[in-house]
C-alpha cells in the first residue's frame, strides 16, 4: 500500500508569538515541530504499512528549512519525503500544490492531521478530497482496513459515527487514534540517508481582495486573587464577584 | 441586496444554540446593511416546530431539504444539495457553526467553488462593502483579522458562544423545498451512529464548564466537579494530564489537542495553566482558577482566583451556589 502523509511544520506549542509588524508574525528564534496531529497520521501510516506492506511518503508545503523538521518525520520510520518549497500558506494554494504533486506520485491512501495548530484552518484535507475527487473521512479516531474497504470511527461532537469507504481515500485523523512512537537511534541515523525531493513552486498571486493582519493577546483579565486560607470566606467573595460580573 | 446563507443545525426538535446565535446576530445586524438571510434546514422529516423557531430568529427565507436519505449525515449528499442552493441564490457569505458538521462541510464547499473559507471566527463585522472577521490562531495566542470584500462568495464557520446575543425578531419567511437527487452508490457510507455518554456531551456548547487537572489527585474526586457542574447546569472538562492518567475520557479534554471551549464561566480546579491548556479555553468570558500554588500560571489568565486546597473549596462552592439558587 502506498500511503501519502500530509505533514506541516508548525511553531513549537510553547513558542511565544511576537509580531514583526501588524502583517507579520516573527519567526525569530522559533523552534519548529511537526504539527502534532500530523504525527498521529504518520504513526497510523507506519502501522498500516507494518501490517500490509508498502511505502510511507511524507508530503509537505513549507520553507526550504522545513527539511529539518521533515527529517524528524523520516526518523519515525517514513520512507521518503517530498517538500514543496513555496511562500504560500493559504489553504487554497497549498491544497493545489499538494494535489498536483500527489497525483503525479500516485497513491492508495492519504492520511493527514485534521487541523494544524498554527493557522487553525482545518481546510486542506477537505480541499484535497475535492481536487482529487476521492472521499474524505474527517476527524477519525480509529481506522480498520480490510481488503476492499476501510471502516473509520469518526468523532462528531456528541456522537461517534462509523463510516465505510474504499480506496483510494483521504483520512484526516484526530488525537486518540494512537500513541505516536519515539524515533529510535537506528531510525535517526537511517533518516539522514533517506531521500527528500524538493519541488519549487511560485507563490500564486491571490485574485481575491483579502487583507490579513494580526494581534497578540494581552490579558485583559481582572486577575483578582482571593486568599483561600479561610475557604468559606473565599467562596462567598467569589460568588459575590461572579454575581457582580453578571455571569451567574 | 446581499444574501447570507445560514446552515441551521437542529436536534430533538430544537435549533442548536449556535444556529440561534448566527441567525440572531445577522438578523439584527444584516438588515441595516441590506443583507437578507436564507436558512437551510436539512432532515429526513423536518418538524414544523423547527421551521417556526428558525423564522423566530429572523430568517427572511427558509429552504427545506427533506428526504428519507438524509436521516444520517452524509457529507457527499449535503455538499451536492448546498452547492445547488448556492448556485441558485448567489450568496456572499455561507455560514456554519464551527461544529463537527460545519468543520466537515464548509471546507469541502469552499473548494467546490474555489473560494476562501474563514474558519472558527469569533467576531464578524458586516458592512456594505467589506466584511471583517476575527479568529484565534496559534492556540489562542494571537488573533488573525481578515478583511474581505463583501462581493465575493466566502465560507465561514463560527465558534459557538462567540457572537453577541440578540433577541428574536420574528419574520414571516417564504418557505421553499429543495429537492436533491440522492445517488445510492456513494463512496462514503454511514454505517452506525453511537451516542456518547451524557456527561461527555456538548462540552463546546456548555455555558459553564468546571474543569479538573492533576491537582484533583484521583479519578474519584471528579465527583466533586460533577456536583458543582450540576448545580450550575454546566459540563465537566479536564486537562490532558487527567486524560493521560485515565481519570476522564479524551472527549472532555480541553486544550490545544483537545476541545476548544468558550463558556460564560470556566472554572479551572487544580490546573496549572500550561500554554497547551490555555489554547483551549483562553477566550472564555470569565475564568476562575482554584489552585494551591499562588504562582501557578493559570492565575495570570484568571479573572478570579482562589489560592487554596480545592478539596476544601469545591464542596463549599457547590454548597454556597446550591443555597443561592434555592433562595
Ligand atoms: C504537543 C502537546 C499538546 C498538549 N495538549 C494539551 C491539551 O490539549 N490540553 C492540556 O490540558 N494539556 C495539553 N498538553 C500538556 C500540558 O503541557 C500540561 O502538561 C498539562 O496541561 C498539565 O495538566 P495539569 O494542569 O492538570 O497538571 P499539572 O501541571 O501537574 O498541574 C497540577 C496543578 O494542580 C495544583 N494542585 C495540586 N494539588 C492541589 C490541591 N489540593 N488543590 C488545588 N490545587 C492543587 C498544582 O499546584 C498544579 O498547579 C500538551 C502538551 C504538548 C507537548
Amino acid at each position: 500500500m502506498k500511503i501519502i502523509v500530509l505533514v506541516k511544520e508548525t511553531f513549537d506549542t510553547e513558542a511565544k508569538i511576537l509580531l514583526e509588524s501588524p502583517n507579520n508574525i516573527s519567526q525569530k528564534d522559533v523552534k519548529y515541530i511537526i504539527n502534532p496531529y500530523d504525527e498521529f497520521a504518520i504513526e497510523e501510516a507506519l502501522r498500516i504499512v507494518e501490517k500490509f506492506g508498502g511505502e510511507v511518503i511524507l508530503c509537505s508545503v513549507g520553507r526550504e528549512d522545513s527539511q529539518i523538521t521533515i527529517r524528524s518525520g523520516l526518523a519515525l520510520g517514513a520512507d521518503r519525503a517530498k517538500l514543496i518549497v513555496s511562500g504560500a500558506t493559504d489553504s487554497i494554494t497549498v491544497s493545489k500544490f499538494l494535489a498536483q504533486s500527489i497525483s503525479q506520485e500516485g497513491f492508495d491512501l492519504i492520511l493527514a492531521g485534521w487541523v494544524a495548530i498554527d493557522d487553525n484552518n482545518a481546510q486542506v484535507p477537505a480541499r484535497l478530497s475535492e481536487l482529487l475527487q476521492i472521499p474524505l473521512v474527517n476527524v477519525v479516531i480509529e481506522i480498520e482496513i480490510s481488503e476492499d474497504k476501510i471502516i473509520c470511527r469518526r468523532d462528531s461532537d456528541d456522537k461517534i459515527e462509523i463510516v465505510e469507504t474504499g480506496l483510494p481515500a483521504i483520512i484526516a485523523v484526530q488525537r486518540g487514534i494512537n500513541e505516536p512512537r519515539y524515533p529510535t537511534v537506528k531510525n535517526i541515523l537511517q533518516a539522514k540517508k533517506k531521500k527528500i525531493e524538493f519541488l519549487y513552486m511560485e507563490k500564486i498571486k491571490e485574485k481575491v481582495n483579502i487583507n490579513i493582519s494580526y494581534d497578540v493577546i494581552q490579558s485583559k483579565r481582572k486577575g483578582l486573587l482571593i486568599d483561600g486560607s479561610s475557604p468559606q470566606k473565599a467562596v462567598t467573595i467569589l460568588v459575590e464577584k461572579l454575581k457582580e460580573a453578571k455571569v451567574l | 441586496m446581499g444574501r447570507l446563507l445560514v446552515f441551521v443545525e437542529h436536534k430533538d426538535g430544537c435549533l442548536k444554540k449556535i444556529s440561534r446565535q448566527i441567525l440572531g446576530y445577522f438578523s439584527n445586524t444584516g438588515g441595516e446593511n441590506d443583507f437578507e438571510i436564507t436558512a437551510i434546514i436539512v432532515g429526513d422529516s423536518i418538524e414544523k416546530k423547527i421551521i417556526n423557531e428558525t423564522a423566530s430568529w429572523g430568517a427572511d427565507e427558509i429552504i427545506l431539504v427533506e428526504d428519507k436519505g438524509l436521516i444520517n449525515y452524509n457529507p457527499l449528499i449535503l455538499v451536492q444539495a448546498i452547492t445547488e442552493i448556492i448556485r441558485g441564490k448567489n450568496p456572499q457569505l455561507v455560514l456554519f457553526g464551527n461544529t463537527a458538521l460545519g468543520k466537515d462541510l464548509a471546507p469541502r464547499l469552499a473548494q467546490v467553488f474555489s473560494r476562501q473559507m474563514v474558519s472558527d471566527v469569533i467576531d464578524i463585522n458586516l458592512e456594505k462593502e467589506i466584511i471583517n472577521f476575527i479568529r484565534p490562531i496559534y492556540g489562542g495566542k494571537a488573533f488573525e483579522k481578515i478583511e474581505i470584500s463583501s462581493n465575493n462568495l466566502t465560507f465561514v464557520t463560527v465558534r459557538p458562544n462567540s457572537l453577541e446575543s440578540f433577541v428574536n425578531c420574528y419574520q414571516t419567511p417564504k418557505v421553499h423545498k429543495h429537492h436533491t437527487q440522492i445517488n445510492d452508490n456513494l463512496p462514503y457510507l454511514l454505517k452506525e451512529v453511537i451516542k456518547k455518554a451524557a456527561e461527555e456531551k456538548s462540552l463546546t456548547e456548555a455555558e459553564i464548564i468546571v474543569s479538573g487537572g492533576k491537582g484533583m489527585q484521583k479519578a474519584e474526586n471528579f465527583k466533586l466537579l460533577e456536583e458543582l457542574a450540576k448545580v450550575l447546569g454546566g459540563a465537566v472538562g479536564a486537562s490532558r494530564s487527567v486524560v493521560d492518567a485515565g481519570w476522564m475520557p479524551y472527549s472532555v479534554q480541553v486544550g490545544q489537542t483537545g476541545k476548544t471551549v468558550k463558556p460564560k464561566i470556566y472554572i479551572a480546579c487544580g490546573i496549572s495553566g500550561a500554554m497547551q491548556h490555555l489554547a483551549g479555553m483562553s477566550t472564555s468570558q470569565v475564568i476562575v482558577a482554584i489552585n494551591k500554588d499562588p504562582d501557578a500560571p493559570i492565575f495570570k489568565v484568571a479573572d478570579y482566583g482562589i489560592v487554596g486546597d480545592l478539596l476544601q473549596i469545591v464542596p463549599l462552592l457547590t454548597e454556597e451556589l446550591r443555597n443561592m439558587y434555592r433562595e
